[in-house]
């Protein structure tokens, strides 16, 4: 089922003012496709995913699923799964009465819904669980139960809310990789949102990068890194975070972004300065170089050319990897030459 | 710091305490016990020296239909007054949880039965049961209901004294309920309606349960409070010269019992005795309410 939104804008009156959490917002989901919503916190992510579950009715614009307009459709109708943030797991209720509630809600005969239950629970790799209550689980493991109970009626759309927030940073790289499998295994369309970029590049077929409520860019994660389409995109995705440089001789009046990885140590390049900082990182060794100018970047120093604090260092760039973006409007203009 | 207490700071902790321990021996303690010694003696009205000693105050109460008149109109009352003053209760603490324009103001306005003094509430309800000038009659009146004779008729005196008794009960209700669904996660909400569950479902699923302690503990004090009701009857019913806990005894409660055997027949014994049946009624039924509240109430 593909998931259209069209012209979409919320706005919301708090104490007298009125806030645009999503301005004019189009894009589309396609069936069977994992898309992370990702921006910064405050950009509209979750009012968008609210709007998508029928939690909040858009002030303008049209939502489809397929080519039905579920715009006023309320949530309770609307059959899609839905992930919260910090699980939202009904606290009295045992890990299988929580699961059994939608099916409860859907009025499915006992037999049926005990045989969905145990279904799910054994996708979700929680079948050990069922008796406990909410509190009795580790936060991955309410993870994985407040994921069986979006997906035990088998809904057309799974939409999450950061749903790794809450997690260590360990179990957050192992449930996204379980998350993925679930998803694929499904083969669910689904909504994930996010603001860690990592996240959103690993998990997801395509990204919808917001900010500020509106929409920046639509692309899969290789692309959205490769052609970013102005200088927030560019800013947003990557770490270490893009060196973006102002009034480089070649490129008077744009900013030019170019990637740490996508600089290399060499006898002669774009970029001279010295090593002014280091730090290994795992088999990486991240050194910041400062130029003659007090302008600084970062890039990784290869094993073999043994550079060291202080050195004089080049740095080259393949014209590819250079990004050039307007200074004003901050879109792309193009690559380097 | 060791966890042992040396004599010098029991001492002083005995001393930090002495002064609540000697109120409350001689204001709690003691008169409890001289109160459950008193049951079983008579003594005389004037000299009060002891003339019998026994079981025969309880023997009589088992057998005075005054007594019998009181332990049916108190149970009436704790049944009348209890579980309805809840029901509403909670009917209105879920309306004014919602975001509705003007909450703050109403959740003021029914706390004022609370904190405004039971002669009062009973001053202003007799004006609205009365009979010619009442304001109940009169607004009854629209819907073709006949003017009742609220408080003069022993058939209408119980149920006036229960709405009043209600009424005057619903602020504090509403604020331990206003602030038990407070602490429930809105999230919920959310999720129970992503899946499926329309209103009633969300009050079921959700409400009820994370509720039932604020419930439990509302239940729990009103059929103590009930059981002992007596400044309501006093008030509404008892202001004029002959002070009768209603017309023909309508309102006559355990308590008031008590009142009446202590201070006009002076019988002190029998009012003891009375007092202490009431007692171990009230623990039984706060023992079974306890007992149901470990099956049902869900503790965070
Ligand atoms: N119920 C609400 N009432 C008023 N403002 C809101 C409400 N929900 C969100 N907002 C505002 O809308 C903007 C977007 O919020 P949100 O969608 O939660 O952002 P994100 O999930 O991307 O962090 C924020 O400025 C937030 O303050
Ligand atoms: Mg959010």
């Amino acid at each position: 089922m593909d998931v259209h939104l069209k012209n979409i804008t919320m706005s919301f009156q708090s104490a007298g003012s009125n806030v645009i959490a999503v301005n004019n917002f189009s894009a589309t989901i396609k069936s069977g496709e994992m898309v992370s919503l990702l921006g910064p916190s405050g950009c509209g992510k979750s009012t968008t995913l609210m709007m998508l579950a029928g939690l909040y009715r858009p002030t303008e614009g049209q939502i489809f699923f397929g080519d039905t307009d579920v715009t006023k459709v309320d949530a309770e109708k609307r059959g899609i799964g839905m992930v919260f943030q910090n699980y939202a797991l009904y606290p009295h209720m045992s890990v299988y009465k929580n699961i059994m509630f939608p099916l409860k809600m859907m009025k499915v005969k006992k037999p049926e819904a005990n045989k969905k239950v145990e279904e799910v629970a054994r996708l979700v790799q929680i079948e050990h669980l069922l008796d406990r209550k909410p509190a009795q689980l580790s936060g991955g493991q309410q993870q994985r139960v407040a994921i069986a109970r979006a997906l035990v009626k088998e809904p057309k759309l799974l939409l999450l809310d950061e749903p790794l927030s809450n997690l260590d940073a360990r179990l957050r790289l192992e449930t996204r990789e379980e998350i993925r499998r679930i998803q694929l295994k499904v083969g669910i369309t689904a909504v994930f949102v996010t603001h860690d970029q990592e996240e959103a590049m690993s998990i997801s077929d395509r990204i919808i990068l917001m900010k500020d409520g509106l929409l920046q860019q639509v692309s899969p994660p290789q692309e959205m890194y490769r052609r970013p389409v102005n200088v927030f995109a560019a800013e947003f995705i990557g770490n270490p975070p893009i060196n973006m440089l102002d009034n480089l001789p070649d490129y008077g009046g744009k900013l030019v972004g170019i990637r740490a990885e996508h600089f290399h140590v060499s006898d002669a390049g774009m970029f001279q300065g010295e090593v002014t900082h280091m730090e290994t990182i795992g088999r990486d060794t991240l050194i910041r170089v400062t130029g003659a100018n007090g302008v600084s970047v970062r890039t990784f120093a290869d094993a073999e050319t043994r550079v060291r604090l202080g050195d004089a260092v080049h740095l080259s760039v393949k014209p590819e990897n250079i990004h050039v973006f307007d200074k004003t409007s901050g879109e792309r203009v193009g690559e380097g030459a | 710091m060791t966890e042992r207490r040396t004599i010098k700071e029991t001492i002083q902790a005995y001393l930090y305490l002495a002064p609540a321990l000697l109120i409350l021996g001689t204001f709690s303690i003691y008169p409890v016990i001289r109160s459950l010694l008193m049951s079983f003696t008579t003594v005389h009205r004037r000299s009060m020296e002891v003339e019998e000693i026994g079981l025969h105050n309880y023997r009589f109460l088992m057998e005075d239909p005054r007594f019998h008149l009181a332990l049916r109109n108190t149970f009436t009352f704790v049944l009348g007054v209890v579980p309805v003053a809840i029901v509403i209760s909670l009917f209105i603490a879920v309306l004014l949880n919602q975001k509705i324009r003007g909450a703050a103001f109403f959740r003021s306005v029914y706390f004022l039965p609370f904190v405004t003094s039971t002669i009062a509430i009973a001053m202003v309800w007799s004006w609205i049961f009365h009979s010619n000038h009442g304001i109940l009659n009169y607004f009854l009146g629209f819907i073709g209901i006949a003017p009742r004779p609220w408080i003069e008729h022993p058939d209408y005196a119980m149920t006036a004294l229960i709405i009043m008794s209600i009424w005057s009960r619903l602020g504090f209700n509403i604020v331990i309920l206003l602030a038990g669904l407070q602490t429930i996660d809105k999230q919920l909400y959310l999720a129970a309606r992503v899946d499926g569950a329309g209103v009633w479902h969300r009050f079921k699923a959700v409400t009820a349960p994370l509720l039932s302690p604020s419930i439990f503990f509302l239940m729990v004090i009103g059929v103590i409070g009930g059981f002992r009701v007596f400044g309501e009857i006093y008030a509404l019913f008892a202001s004029g010269a002959t002070p009768l806990p209603g017309p023909a005894n309508s309102a006559l409660t355990v308590v008031y019992y008590v009142f009446q055997r202590f201070w006009d027949d002076r019988n002190f014994g029998l009012a003891t005795a009375a007092a202490v049946v009431l007692f171990v009624i009230i623990l039984i039924f706060t023992l079974i309410q306890f007992w149901l509240g470990k099956k049902l109430v869900h503790y965070k």
